[in-house]
């Protein structure tokens, strides 16, 4: 065992100097002094009457700008249950939230407006609150993250847009029991969404469209419950990224379920983009040392590389080593009580035990369905691919190689892929562009939640919402 | 995921044939036993006590400390790492800008490292401003005994 770490070691030293990757963090610095809820307010006071903007919540309602000049100073004043209705207008805030079970919502999507000015982190930020719902609003031009919850039981992100951030888009970590509706996400160098250290999440994500981002949709960590579906990822770097790491706790990423997506078109050049995905640029669906994942009934096409790829990942400083299967059940309370050793080299997270079944997929020039590793016998991985839709997979064969709950047969040496190749394209693929100059399409109107004036106060103590898994079927293409 | 470098793997295939512990019988679980996350309040203390050379770790993940709640001898070296790939910053609860002790975001990006000699009992809460509050998320206590 000795023998081989060592080997890995070596081995990681070299990927270090061969990947040149960047350590040092890309954010912006903040001082300690996060989430200034320092900020002026350019509210459209007379867009909305107050008689209108109450109605159907006369008690437990605070209105900004009216009984409160500032998002924060309506959060603060808020008790657990209160509504908080926000007018139209343009909030330069980076709001905190700590207070179980609030509503905070906007009148109209489209013109309640976070703005941080490249100089605030976070639109909204909601820190171990319960409860918290945030609907229908637009944050932009944060330095991290348009709306972020961490260490919270029960959260929903509904009918929210998130254009232009130093970070994620909509970003739920180490949070269960979760929701995240009707998104739009774009211009984010990490992921549009992320739902990360969670397990088991018990969370969904649906109706959402993430492009022009580094990633798509990242996890790492996460699983247990976690729906991804009904949503549309194009045009980012790379699409729908889970994946598995020991800089965060709660590893391996396992047991979500991706069902329901268009998946097309991840190739984009000029997105700001962390660096793994530049290295995964291409791809569509792609686990990166996830395991126990079920990828079904999504269509994904267009991708210079794979259309559902399952493949490695190294981590080459990690702070543990991989978890035997017999771990994965490990909550993520679990893992906190337990300080690892480090194992003093690279470590690998082969995706293991995926299901990839009933997707459609065309135009994906590496493979349709591709399945790699970088030193371990794939044919021992136990992931399985069954009635998918296809022309090309890597190896050649892969439905009857690794069927699902059948046994497969064949030469898995047959058109197995080098995924080595990878690195070298990447090192010459357009690097990351600045978020803030970033290239996006116009941000259009995007539906606004319904009765946005007129609905009670809806604290996210109801969720993740009901999902007929079975009733999803494989969405048709879009037609412009 | 943040700068992970795992896709750079497939460049390593050959070297690596046998060389991770991705192969279920040859992982090796190397978790150890960590202490309690219940916290017993020390009052605080205006003794001080020498460094007694002992150096307790505390990692700072993405986004979590760990452990999060650490007791040790007044006299006692924490060393902080950030391990995580995020910048973080260390503060006590009662002092945002550091200026007792802790580390802030410029001097604590990913591999940075910021060591306190704990020299009177106490209770010390601290957190990271940016990714938690005192008591919720990203945050941790030292406990610091009489020797």
């Amino acid at each position: 065992m000795k023998r081989k770490i060592l080997a890995a070691a070596a081995a990681a030293a070299m990927l270090l100097a061969a990947c040149g990757e960047e350590r040092s963090a890309d954010v912006t610095t903040t001082s300690a002094a996060s989430n200034n809820t320092t900020g002026s307010t350019t509210a459209a006071t007379d867009t909305m009457p107050a008689s209108e903007t109450t109605a159907g919540a006369a008690t437990g309602t605070i209105t900004v700008p009216d009984d409160q000049p500032t998002i924060q100073a309506a959060v603060d004043a808020a008790k657990p249950g209160d509504l908080i209705l926000i007018k139209p207008g343009t909030y330069h805030e980076a709001v905190n939230v700590t207070t179980d079970q609030l509503t905070i919502r906007g009148l109209d999507r489209n013109t309640v407006i976070l703005d941080g000015e490249f100089k605030l982190d976070n639109g909204i930020r909601i820190l171990g609150a319960k409860g918290v719902a945030v609907e229908n609003m637009t944050a932009t031009n944060y330095t991290r993250n348009g709306f972020f919850w961490t260490g919270v039981d029960g959260y929903r992100g509904s009918y929210l847009t998130s254009y232009r951030t130093g970070d994620y888009g909509v970003y739920a970590f180490d949070s269960i029991n979760g929701q995240i509706d009707h998104i739009y996400a774009a211009g984010s160098p990490d992921a549009g969404v992320y739902i990360g250290e969670c397990y088991p999440c018990n969370a969904v994500l649906s109706d959402t469209l993430s492009e022009h981002n580094g990633l798509g949709y990242s996890g790492t960590n996460s699983g247990g419950n976690l729906l991804i579906i009904n949503s549309t990822f194009r045009y980012n770097r790379a699409g729908v990224v889970p994946n598995s790491g020991s800089y965060e706790l709660c590893y391996p990423e396992r047991a979500t379920t991706i069902i329901g997506n268009l998946v097309y078109s991840n190739n984009q050049a000029d997105t700001p983009s962390i660096d793994v995905a530049i290295l995964a640029m291409g791809n569509g669906i792609l686990s990166a040392g996830g395991v126990l994942n079920n990828i079904e009934r999504n269509r994904v096409w267009d991708h210079e590389k794979s259309g559902i790829g399952l493949v490695p990942f190294l981590e080459e400083d990690p702070n543990d080593s991989v978890p035997t299967p017999d771990k994965w059940d490990t909550t993520c309370a679990e893992s906190k009580t337990v300080r690892p050793v480090d194992p003093g080299a690279g470590i690998l997270w082969d995706s293991m035990q995926n299901r990839v079944i009933g997707n459609v997929l065309e135009d994906n020039r590496a493979a349709d369905l591709l399945v790699a590793s970088a030193g371990t016998d794939v044919s021992t991985l136990g992931n399985c691919f069954s009635g998918n839709t296809f022309t090309t997979t890597a190896p050649n064969n892969l439905e009857t190689l690794a069927p699902c709950d059948a046994v497969g047969a064949g030469d898995w040496k047959d058109g197995e892929y080098n995924v080595a190749a990878w690195l070298g394209e990447a090192t010459t693929r357009p690097p990351s562009v600045d978020y803030k100059i970033a290239e996006l399409p116009p941000l259009e109107p995007q539906e606004n939640m319904p009765d946005a004036a007129t609905a009670p106060a809806h604290p996210a103590t109801d969720v993740p919402m009901k999902v007929d898994l079975a009733a999803i079927k494989v969405p048709d293409k879009p037609t412009a | 995921m943040r700068r992970v470098g795992g896709i750079c793997v497939a460049v390593l295939a050959a070297a690596m044939v046998t060389a991770c512990a991705s192969d279920p019988d040859d992982a090796v679980q190397l978790t150890v036993p960590q202490q309690p996350a219940a916290v017993v309040t020390v009052a605080q203390s205006s003794e001080t006590f020498p460094a007694n050379g002992v150096t307790e770790l505390v990692d700072a993940l993405d986004n979590n400390f760990r452990p999060q709640v650490l007791t040790i001898k007044a006299g006692t070296t924490v060393t902080f790492t950030n391990v995580g790939r995020n910048v973080h910053n260390v503060v006590p609860a009662d002092d945002t800008s550091a200026t007792t002790w802790g580390v802030l975001d410029a001097d604590f990006e990913p591999k940075g490292i910021y060591s306190y000699v704990f020299a009177s009992p106490g209770t010390y809460n601290y957190y990271c401003t940016i990714h938690g509050t005192p008591t919720a998320a990203m945050f941790g206590t030292i406990v610091v005994t009489a020797p």
